[in-house]
């Protein structure tokens, strides 16, 4: 009960912070909006119809479910994924963890969160999508086909947690990019199934968003892109719920198990603030020094340079690279407030 | 009946030794001060008994739990987290949220109960002073009043151990004040344990029942801030130079140190000059004949009584106020010298 409560409360939060940023909702809503009001009828009017378990149907029809799919996808990933970058940056992950709760509460309140905000802005734009498709109906198979779209909104949730726990604030957005660009293009978002190649098929098909976008489909048209295999609506929609559920259990397991990995404030600051901050200078700058040169380990410069030998310091690394770590180390020196970590720590 | 008792504990970030054999030991309704320069091991401490941080030899027992070398850091039990409260150094908090909802969240988190909570949610903010702030945005608060919500949020669970990192650091005068009365209040009415790191001797000597000074990682000096300053024996003369660098200086120096008992009772800051002399002598009236003998070189004469600084700087070579010896001095000199080799 206790932990509900915790994982309530930390889910709220999560929620609160999406809706009370004007920034969060934009860049959400952005992207699917411009491919709603431009790139679909754009494409709409140069391909007519499109061919669908043998039904032809508009583009924009066929196109819908998989803007809902991927206003999904990016609303939970990016807002659980940054909600937790920015908690360890300030700091706040560490108050967060010293309560008294396991893991598995602190990762459910972070994914529920990020679930509920998918499925809300998922809902905004399945709303406008009920425009396009006047065929819809509400039907068991659409209620099943929405709720199973939860369990695979929870998955992108559940892997926005695990990259924010694992990369810095610095390398996020390069990482949000390099994950989610290929679960997009390799979906049957734009393109119907049948258009890859026949070898791929059924890796597109089980890439999760895939999968939303075939229970979006389900449940506004009755269409299934598994139809290449079978016909069946109701089988694919189960197939496509019990993958979903298969992928975020799989997901939120690694996310309690690999979660003393959120420990830790690994900020990482930028030679620029080091001057603005007037914050003690700590070991985390002597490891953004490392960072910025491109030296994995503090260890292999610090204590040489610490110790005054230069000689083998200059060795070791490129004449650039030394010079480089005095002026970083200098600037940070000349900053008044700065202390320096004493001979040993 | 010890809150934590902690021995040879021993951390290394890679080949970096932060914590070499430290023990300690915090006695239930006491203040104990973990001292050190910033890097010096003290924080990181705090995170390996708060379970942010493993460590690789040692053992120690906190609020009666057994914690030893090599286990897995990630999570304390929910029954020792319920009795700790934290205030890491740099105070962090939703800044969307103003005071009370901040605190609503964390006390939701400790599993408090809606009554429990909305009263104590008010005690806290009494206790520090921020009834009248507390729906105000985060956001809009000074770095004093952050502070002083940390120590809100920590004892809204009613902590039997209180774990302070560096609670005053940049902070005002008035604003630090205000923190130690909390701290002292706390402290001597409701008898709260309370573990400082700090490196404000003036705040150590305030508060600590007891200090360890970590110095490279290693316990350097340990002891009671008044057992500490009384074993000086002294009283403390400074003075306040109007100018600098001339053999002039030297000679009054050398003048000023003949006074003192040994060389190592004058201890020389740029126009400052600090003079150890024992506590039952007169010796203060000759070093003010001497400083009235060349008064165009002497701002002012002090006589007071030692503190815990002057312990440090005397008996351990330590100036908190120039932090660690290695900050200007050794690397400049290093600077200099690696600039040269890789210019030429």
């Amino acid at each position: 009960m206790n932990s509900m409560i915790a994982a309530r409360v930390l889910a709220w939060r999560v929620i609160r912070h999406y809706f009370s940023s004007w920034k969060g909702l934009f860049i959400a809503i952005i992207t699917p909006a411009c491919m709603l009001l431009f790139l679909g009828p754009s494409i709409g009017n140069m391909v007519q119809d499109v061919a669908l378990n043998g039904h032809n149907v508009g583009y924009m029809t066929y196109f819908l479910p998989g803007i809902i799919a991927l206003t999904i996808f990016y609303g939970a990933l990016f807002t659980s994924g940054n909600m937790i970058v920015m908690d360890r940056v300030t700091g706040f992950a560490d108050m967060i963890k010293v309560s008294p709760n396991s893991a598995k509460t602190i990762t459910m309140g972070y994914v529920l969160g990020s679930a509920i905000v998918g499925s809300i802005q998922g809902l905004i734009f399945l709303m406008i999508g009920l425009l396009f498709s006047p065929a819809f109906s509400v039907s068991v198979l659409s209620i099943l086909a929405i709720a199973f779209m939860i369990a695979g909104t929870a998955f992108f949730g559940a892997m926005g947690f695990l990259i924010g726990t694992r990369v810095s604030f610095d390398n996020f957005s390069l990482i949000f990019a390099l994950i989610s660009i290929p679960f997009v293009y390799t979906s049957t978002i734009f393109v119907p199934i049948g258009y890859f190649p026949t070898t791929i098929q059924f890796i597109i098909l089980i890439n999760p968003i895939s999968l939303l976008v075939d229970l979006a489909r389900a449940a506004l048209l009755g269409l299934s892109s598994w139809n290449i295999y079978f016909s069946n609506i109701i089988i694919s929609v189960l197939l496509d719920g019990i993958l979903c559920g298969v992928l975020f259990g799989m997901m939120i397991l690694t996310c309690i198990k690999t979660y003393p990995g959120f420990t830790g404030n690994k900020r990482q600051r930028t030679g620029k603030e080091f001057n603005k901050d007037s914050a003690s200078l700590d070991y985390d700058f002597l490891h953004s020094i490392s960072k910025e040169i491109g030296i994995k380990n503090l260890e292999e410069w610090w204590p040489l340079l610490k110790e005054g030998r230069i000689d083998e310091l200059l060795i070791r690394f490129p004449e650039e690279k030394v010079k480089k770590i005095l002026e970083m180390v200098k600037q940070a020196m000349v900053h008044e407030d700065r202390g320096f970590p004493a001979n040993d720590h | 009946m010890d809150i934590i008792t902690a021995s040879s504990i021993t951390k290394q970030f890679g080949a970096l030794e932060v914590l070499k054999d430290f023990s300690m030991h915090l006695e239930e309704g006491t203040i104990v001060g973990v001292l050190g320069v910033n890097g010096s091991g003290k924080t990181t401490f705090l995170k390996i008994l708060l379970n942010l941080e493993g460590f690789q030899t040692g053992t120690f027992t906190m609020l009666g739990h057994n914690f030893a070398a090599g286990r897995k850091h990630g999570k304390l039990s929910p029954e020792i987290a319920c009795k700790m409260g934290y205030v890491p150094q740099q105070p962090s908090f939703d800044e969307q949220m103003d005071g009370w909802e901040n605190l609503r969240f964390y006390g939701k988190l400790y599993h408090l109960s809606e009554s429990k909570l909305n009263e104590n949610v008010g005690n806290v903010l009494q206790a520090v002073h921020l009834e009248r702030f507390g729906d105000m945005q985060v956001d809009k608060y000074s770095g004093g009043m952050k502070k002083r919500l940390a120590m809100a949020r920590a004892l809204l669970v009613q902590p039997a151990l209180l774990m302070l990192d560096e609670p005053t650091a940049n902070l005002d005068p008035q604003s630090r004040n205000d923190v130690w009365d909390i701290i002292e209040r706390l402290n001597k009415e409701q008898g709260m344990t309370v573990l400082l790191a700090t490196n404000d001797l003036a705040e150590a000597q305030r508060l600590c029942d007891d200090v360890y000074l970590l110095q490279n990682g290693e316990c350097a000096v340990e002891g009671k801030p008044v057992d500490l300053i009384d074993s000086l024996n002294a009283k403390v003369v400074e003075f306040i130079m109007t100018r600098d660098g001339s053999k002039e200086k030297e000679q009054i120096l050398d003048e000023l140190a003949a006074i003192a008992s040994d060389a190592s009772d004058r201890i020389e800051g740029y126009m400052h000059v600090t003079v150890f002399i024992p506590r039952d002598s007169t010796k203060e009236e000759e070093l003010l004949q001497l400083a009235k003998n060349h008064e165009t070189w002497f701002e002012t004469m002090t006589v007071r009584a030692p503190t815990l600084e002057d312990f440090f700087l005397k008996r351990v070579g330590v100036s908190f106020e120039k932090r660690s010896d290695f900050t200007f001095g050794t690397l400049q000199r290093i600077f200099d010298k690696i600039l040269k080799e890789t210019n030429s």
